[in-house]
């Protein structure tokens, strides 16, 4: 091969290289044919912006108690009040987010991997290691994915490391499931015995060729379960098995205290739910858009 | 017919042990605490061996485990460490209330989630239909929890009433029993109604555009049979698999409405016994769970064939 490129080479490159403008043009396309797709990825954009810098957007420290300032309703120096305590929640809010999305990504992202190889394997090889390997998928299926994940942190202690590592093995079974389906159909295509054919190893054929056309199903499953591992997360905190205190998370806010004193002050109970509810809103918006770009075939929940 | 049935149950098994072997192990990993709860302060060896002899911890776990599947095979499925009292029991004290809870809930997604959705298909991109997808993606985000505790507080600032929040138990008092029973149901439902109203929708679209049903419609029959008697079956099979697994999840997912609305079912039960360590009740609780879970699979395949004639099993 010549040391430099030629001038067609360097247009071809060109050409699939994406320009920086090309990038937003397809962004401003995908926001004007999918709005509600593109509220929900401003919606996810804005929730990991604001899970990252928390340190600097909230405005107290949420969990600096000051019972002189208890109950007071949302104003200029307190956005969303402050609760029984005289905890600003506009603060717990945002920290709470950070527990949230940090839960969430990291455990979708274990839900992915393990749900990608565990699929992309047993469908590929097919036959009896299939059958062996769907065997342990249903099984892992089987269980009640609540009370899992209850057992979980109750014998071994909550903490947001667990709370990753529990719901990322929860969500695991269904992602495999679908990875292979999707790596059933994707065998039958022709390039699959064109690489065999050249003499390719079977691991090359499934990361370099089959890997890349299921990707599609996998990121829009996953963007949706993102929603699915919040409203987990929240329930668990909700139920006291979720990350202990003092992290303020969104289910515990809710639990107890803020249900007491709902009558005196709405803004404790309120504010959570909503965070919780524009969440998962936002994730599955933008699970459902992408579903629709990429594939408008892909029906279902 | 009779042979897929049989391998079905057969296929069963292994998935069963398996859900049992991995619960039995994963509370035992952490030694002793069930010990731990029940005595407490007390720091005496020769205690602590009585108790474990008692409860039969001082056996190796496979041991354990071999001992625990005999019983449950025989129907014993062993003793509560909290309470002296017969897991069997206290499963039949719970279950019921799990059930009813679950089904009510499952009755009221139906009814809201199938009409929505077809009327929403039939009359696409329409205001109904707007307003169908609205409140289906709303009913999917919005927490069970916060729903729940909005249904008990709003009215409690609005009108100075709360729904009623201590138990009666059907027999004795039906229609209180329902009348408590209408809220957290309705709180599981609507979440239920709102995945099941999704795909009844995409699913009727999807069939509406079939050979079949243009052929029915170019016949000039009326809509209402073409819908009813042609599309309707065939739509609802992904929505009849669907909702068979989620009333396998639904009896696990009770736990939260159980828990605010005050209910004595198998959510609270399982609760309870991991706090206490109740390791029989955990596993009886557990497998219970699974096995619903595996009849239901089966139950929605099984409906396949009545749905889809062109589906046959055996």
């Amino acid at each position: 091969m010549a040391a430099t490129t030629t001038a067609v080479e360097e247009l071809e490159l060109r050409a699939r290289r994406p320009v920086p403008w090309a990038v937003a043009r397809g962004m401003l396309r995908f926001a004007y044919r999918k709005p509600l797709g593109a509220f929900g990825a401003v919606v996810a954009v804005v929730l990991i912006v604001v899970a990252v810098l928390a340190p600097q957007v909230a405005t107290h420290d949420p969990n600096l108690m000051a019972p002189a300032e208890s109950t007071i309703g949302p104003s200029a120096d307190h956005l969303m009040g402050t609760d029984n305590m005289g905890r600003d929640i506009f603060s717990r809010i945002v920290y709470g987010a950070r527990v949230s999305i940090q839960i969430a990504t990291l455990a979708i992202a274990i839900s992915m991997t393990v749900g990608t190889a565990v699929g992309l394997v047993s469908g590929y090889l097919g036959g009896k290691a299939d059958i062996t390997i769907q065997r342990f998928v249903d099984t892992g299926m089987a269980f009640p994915t609540l009370v899992l994940a209850l057992i979980l942190v109750g014998f071994f202690g909550a903490s947001i490391r667990l709370l990753i590592i529990a719901l990322g093995f929860v969500f695991s079974p269904a992602m495999s499931r679908l990875v292979r389906g999707s790596v059933l159909s994707a065998k039958q295509n022709v390039y699959v015995d064109a690489a065999r054919g050249l003499g390719a190893s079977d691991i090359r054929i499934m990361v370099r060729h089959i890997l890349p056309n299921v990707m599609a199903p996998i990121i829009v499953v996953g963007t949706a379960q993102l929603g699915t591992v919040i409203l987990a997360e929240a329930s668990l905190s909700f139920l006291g098995f979720g990350p202990p205190p003092p992290n303020a998370t969104w289910g515990s806010m809710l639990a107890g205290e803020s249900r007491i004193y709902m009558t005196v002050a709405w803004w404790m109970a309120v504010f959570p739910g909503l965070a919780i509810t524009l969440a998962v809103l936002g994730f599955n918006l933008l699970g459902d858009a992408l579903r629709d770009v990429w594939d408008p075939r892909l029906r279902g929940t | 017919m009779q042979a897929y049935l049989f391998q079905r149950i057969l296929l069963a098994f292994p998935v069963l042990i398996g859900v049992a072997a991995v619960t039995f192990l994963l509370i035992r990993i952490v030694p002793g605490t069930a010990v731990d709860v029940q005595l407490g302060a007390s720091r005496d060896p020769a205690d602590r061996e009585k108790l474990e002899r008692q409860l039969g911890l001082d056996k190796s776990i496979p041991e354990q485990f071999l001992i625990w599947v005999k019983g449950v095979v025989t129907g014993d499925l062993g003793e509560s460490f909290m309470k002296r009292q017969a897991v069997g029991d206290v499963l039949k004290q719970r279950f019921p209330v799990t059930l009813e809870m679950a089904m009510i809930a499952t009755a009221v997604a139906l009814v809201l989630a199938i009409p929505f959705g077809v009327v929403s298909a039939i009359r696409q991109d329409s205001p109904l239909d707007h307003a169908v997808r609205l409140v289906s993606i709303l009913g999917l985000a919005i927490p069970g929890f916060w729903l729940a505790t909005l249904i008990i507080t709003l009215p409690a600032i609005w009108w100075h009433t709360t729904v009623p929040l201590t138990f009666t138990p059907f027999l004795r008092d039906p229609i209180g029993n329902l009348h408590q029973m209408i809220f957290p149901a309705l709180t599981l439902g609507v979440a239920q109604s709102a995945i099941l109203m999704r795909l009844t929708r995409s699913s009727m679209l999807e069939v509406l555009r079939q050979d079949y049903v243009r052929t029915a419609w170019s016949k000039g029959l009326r809509e209402r049979v073409v819908v009813f008697r042609h599309a309707l079956k065939n739509a609802l099979i992904p929505v009849v698999t669907v909702w068979g697994l989620q009333f396998s999840a639904l009896l696990g997912g009770t736990v939260i409405q159980e828990r605010i609305f005050n209910f004595p079912g198998l959510g609270q039960a399982v609760i309870e016994s991991i706090t206490a360590r109740d390791y029989p009740v955990i596993q009886a609780v557990v497998l219970l769970f699974a096995l619903v879970y595996v009849l239901m699979n089966l139950l929605v395949d099984l409906t396949y064939s009545v749905l889809d004639p062109r589906i046959r099993y055996g």
